[in-house]
């Protein structure tokens, strides 16, 4: 058996968190669904990204909740990818979605570089799955 | 049945409880993280249960300091089992897009709510249901008729409990999301689809 820990912070949440963060998540991926249909505007791009990975980030949240009654709170989110690992089933799948979600994180955050569209699709495909990770979760 | 904890149909013991909340972490935890997870039951009757599972070999247990962590066997023989205990929620949202998914007359949106979908029901709850009719389609339609009361009759068998069906109109359906009614607020709240685009019920108009 492995020793339990790493040094990332967390703090305790209960099914209850996970199903108010759950609905934040599917909330910011629905506008972000909206904003990304001005997707040509560099701006409207940025912010559909910017919306879908704070999607991604409350749907971790709300997996972590539900499967193990502890959620990060660092403020660096890749650490959140330490907890989803340990969730069981498909929580590498769901730590490798937020990986790759925070890569795009600053490049949408301060629209130093543009979102390319081809970024936006991959924010928006890794963000439903996170989304429905954290369902899946829910529902065991 | 217990919708929201449909394994203990079959497994009404603590150990139930606590084999489904090791099953979601590889994660070893101490008796008090899985009392926390366990949607019911004391700290000393988790930690009876742990006991006898580590007894029967499907969880692993090793101290760690002064603490005692306990971690889901996943080779040990009962493991399918236990995943499909922990999987039968799951299995009935699937049954249910699958039934809807075989109508000849589709819907324009299908949610579950109430208790079955927040997860706080208990035996006794109905399974509430939201169907927004197409407009097209009367109320009285037989076709309608016959895959509504077929599906009711489907998920009564699956579970053991009644459907409560609300059924609107998409006019309807758009009135409820302008008013603002009650309903309509639990739906965009905890909703749950089971056909339809949207997320909320009431926004699904054509």
């Amino acid at each position: 058996m492995r020793m339990r820990g790493g040094s990332i912070r967390t703090s305790p949440c209960d099914r209850r968190d996970a199903a108010l963060r759950l609905a934040q998540a599917k909330k910011l991926l629905e506008q972000a669904d909206v904003v990304a249909v001005e997707r040509k505007n560099p701006a409207a791009a940025d912010g559909a990204a910017s919306l879908a990975i704070l999607a991604g980030i409350a749907a971790s949240d709300a997996g972590c909740c539900a499967a193990l009654g502890r959620r990060s709170r660092s403020q660096n989110h890749l650490d959140a990818t330490q907890l989803l690992v340990e969730i069981h089933p498909a929580g590498k799948d769901a730590a490798n979605a937020l990986r790759r979600l925070l890569s795009v994180k600053d490049k949408a955050n301060y629209g130093i570089v543009s979102v390319s569209g081809a970024d936006l699709d991959g924010v928006l495909r890794h963000a439903q799955a996170l989304v429905a990770f954290a369902e899946a979760v829910m529902l065991r | 049945m217990d919708v929201s904890r449909p394994y203990s149909a079959v497994s009404p013991t603590l150990e139930g409880e606590v084999l489904v909340a090791l099953s979601r972490t590889t994660h070893p935890l101490t008796g008090s993280e899985i009392a926390k997870l366990v949607r019911r039951g004391t700290r000393p009757g988790v930690q009876r249960a742990l006991h006898r599972l580590v007894a029967h070999g499907v969880v692993n247990s090793q101290e760690a300091g002064r603490a005692i962590l306990y971690v889901l066997n996943r080779d040990h023989l009962a493991l399918p089992a236990v995943e499909s205990l922990a999987g039968m929620r799951a299995e009935f949202l699937r049954r249910m897009r699958e039934a809807i998914a075989g109508w000849a007359v589709q819907p324009v949106h299908v949610a579950l709510f109430g208790s079955a979908a927040r997860g706080d029901g208990d035996v006794e709850a109905d399974i509430d249901v939201l169907i927004v009719r197409p407009e097209e389609i009367e109320e009285e339609d037989q076709m309608w008729r016959a895959q509504v009361g077929a599906f009711e009759d489907a998920v009564t068998r699956w579970t053991g409990n009644r459907v409560a069906l609300s059924e609107i109109s998409e006019s309807e359906a758009e009135r409820l999301r302008r008013d603002r009614s009650p309903i309509a607020k639990e739906l965009e709240r905890d909703a749950v689809v089971l056909a339809g685009a949207e997320n909320d019920p009431l926004r699904c108009t054509r």
